[in-house]
């Protein structure tokens, strides 16, 4: 699986830079929305069809709720530890921090609030950390157990994410990370702005 | 977002009802491995035909990689403790 990633990861960095495709970038965005659907699709199939994922749903009851709230309290930590350490304010850190993998809204939302450069940097650091939980999450899954596999992906393991959880750690996982990303998802635009205007 | 909630959930009635034969059970695996590598691949081809993001590189990479990387080691640290506290039968 890990190969695998590392192999589209490189192809994907190659063509794109010798603008291969450039003359296809808009086929090339919907055929990644058609692609994750079809694989959301898939997952929904495998879910649908194993009646015991719900009951361990129903089983582990308020637990599920506690791991956005980890993910989210720990990126924000992290963020905020590595903005000290690049000497940052510690609102432009949390801010990038709270974009939890969400790129394209969280760097937005920084520009929008007045600060380009602080939305370039968001953008980046999402993008980096959508791209680096594709890497991790395999060996997280090996290493450090299943659950903790859906930290790195952050908001985008309701979407990006969600397929290699998938593959890596079984559908229960998948369930727990969908749910978790879309907590962490409708957490990215209310929080982004909060932690920009602390203290402000 | 809205065509996501639409597949999953459409996914998950099929799944529920079993309106697919048999076969797709047996080739979903490998299915899944093949489109997951396509949508990676498409995925980073639009990263990197971004300008904005590659321009950006060399100026603020450094700073946007370390920030990455603390949110994403802070998530990990505060799961796995999570994990072990309460998802035990789950590792």
């Amino acid at each position: 699986m890990m190969v695998l990633i590392v192999c589209a990861l490189c192809l994907g960095t190659l063509v794109g830079r010798l603008g291969w495709l450039n003359d296809y970038l808009p086929l090339v965005d919907n055929l990644s929305t058609g692609l994750l659907c079809a694989l959301l699709f898939v997952v929904g199939v495998g879910l649908g069809n194993n009646k015991a994922i719900w009951r361990k749903l129903l089983r582990l009851g308020w637990r599920v709720a506690m791991i956005p709230l980890a993910v989210a309290a720990g990126s924000l930590l992290g963020a905020l530890l590595s903005g000290f350490f690049l000497q940052m304010p510690f609102q432009d850190s949390l801010s990038v921090g709270a974009g939890f993998g969400w790129y394209s809204l969280s760097g937005l939302m920084l520009k929008e609030l007045g600060n380009v450069q602080l939305g370039a940097i968001a953008l980046l650091a999402n993008c980096f950390r959508e791209i680096v939980a594709m890497l991790l999450i395999p060996l997280i899954a090996k290493y450090l157990g299943k659950i903790t596999a859906i930290a790195p992906g952050g908001a985008t393991c309701m979407d990006t994410t969600m397929p290699v959880i998938s593959k890596c750690c079984g559908e229960s996982t998948a369930l727990l990370g969908f749910i978790s990303g879309s907590v962490l998802t409708a957490l990215v635009p209310i929080l982004v702005p909060i932690m920009y205007s602390l203290g402000r | 977002m809205t065509a996501i909630i639409i597949a999953l959930t459409l996914g998950i009635v099929v799944g529920a009802f079993n309106l697919l034969p048999k076969i797709f059970y047996r080739v979903i695996d490998k299915l899944m491995s093949v489109i997951l590598f396509v949508l990676i691949f498409v995925l980073i081809v639009s990263i990197a035909s971004n300008e904005t993001i590659v321009g950006n590189l060399a100026a603020i990479g450094i700073s946007a990689f370390v920030l990455a990387f603390g949110s994403i080691i802070g998530s990990i640290i505060l799961l796995y403790l999570l994990q072990q506290k309460w998802f035990k039968e789950e590792r």
